[in-house]
């Protein structure tokens, strides 16, 4: 074998080595696509726009809503989205998103997390809460969403039992 | 004839190529879901038990931790706090955590999760609503630990029949 022949064996087997193996990850793409992703989710959300939402989960998704069956597989997820953002919509209120959210990504996995506010009319706050979604690599090179669940975080409804307090009531001129 | 050599060398190289192409990478993902299975089933045994030490195991050190009803935290003292005042509002209203059937679990590389439904039993053994959980697991070094903990709350959970004060008085 001539000295050319054997680099060049060398190179191809430098070349199929690096061909091989478990693709390496780029969390910081995915933490990209994760960020733009729920930046179009929740004006969806608030506006009931439900294509652009089931477009970021899986076939096989499984949303977790608080208080609300498993909703697994799209349909169910349409289902679901149309009551909860027509219920938000009808009470004037709209989900308004934290820059606080954090995403990682490994192999074919990565989890993206972060928090949020709902807003009324007036722009006052009257509630808040996080969310965590696991999300898959598709055949595609796309991340969507495989489950989804959020939770409030303020304390629950006061029990009804204590007269109800005046301190709110606001000053009349 | 040294150009049929450099051919087979050529071929060769290529076999071996595809060859090492083909075979799967060496992580079993199925050890590290029974893994994490087991440590989700761990955790809540442990929780029901007041063994908060084997609680905070399970955590790495910056664990994002999002319970119901209460601020999101991190931090090994923060997730020891919650979980400690927790097990002991549960404990005293006479309640456990079961974790119920149907969970499931996927790993890749050094990312896992579990995610499934949980429910309160009282001390009289009546089954209570409870809610959703998703936990992300992380290979740390080596060790399997939960990065990420999210839960819902169902109803409150009633305590067994005639409970000396309200379940709940932490903070």
């Amino acid at each position: 074998m001539t000295r050319w022949q054997a680099a060049a064996l060398a190179a191809a087997g430098i070349l199929a080595l690096a061909g091989c193996g478990p693709k390496p990850t780029d969390s910081a793409a995915f933490e990209k696509q994760a960020k733009e992703d729920v930046r179009k989710f929740i004006p969806a959300f608030n506006t009931g726009d439900v294509e652009t939402i089931l477009a970021q989960y899986a076939p096989d998704a499984e949303v977790m809503a608080p208080g609300n069956p498993r909703a697994v597989g799209h349909d169910a997820i349409r289902a679901l989205v149309e009551k909860e953002s027509a219920g938000m919509q009808a009470a004037g209120v709209t989900i308004v998103l934290n820059d606080d959210d954090k995403a990682a990504a490994s192999g074919e996995l990565g989890h993206h997390s972060g928090s949020y506010v709902v807003k009324d009319a007036t722009g006052a706050v009257v509630d808040s809460g996080n969310y965590l979604a696991v999300m898959q690599r598709q055949a595609d090179g796309k991340w969507l969403m495989i489950r989804d669940t959020w939770n409030s975080d303020r304390p629950p409804p006061a029990p009804p039992a204590a007269e109800p307090a005046a301190a709110e009531a606001p000053a009349t001129p | 004839m040294k150009v049929s050599i450099a051919g087979f060398g050529w071929m060769a190289t290529a076999l071996l190529a595809l060859a090492a192409c083909e075979r799967k990478p060496a992580v079993d993902t199925a050890a590290i879901e029974d893994e994490i299975r087991r440590g989700g089933r761990e955790m809540a045994a442990a929780y029901n038990s007041g063994d908060i030490d084997t609680v905070v195991a399970k955590f790495a050190p910056d664990a994002v931790f999002m319970p119901p009803q209460s601020e999101a935290t991190s931090g090994s003292e923060a997730v020891r706090k919650l979980w400690t005042e927790g097990s002991e509002a549960i404990r005293q209203a006479g309640l456990s955590v079961v974790i119920d059937d149907g969970d499931s679990a996927n790993a890749s590389a050094d990312i896992g999760w579990l995610a499934g439904k949980y429910h309160y039993r009282n001390a009289a053994g009546q089954d209570q609503p409870g809610g959703y959980y998703v936990q992300v697991w992380e290979n740390r070094e080596g060790q399997w630990l939960i990065a990420r903990m999210i839960w819902t709350e169902g109803p409150p959970p009633a305590a067994a029949p005639a409970p000396l004060e309200p379940p709940e008085d932490a903070d």
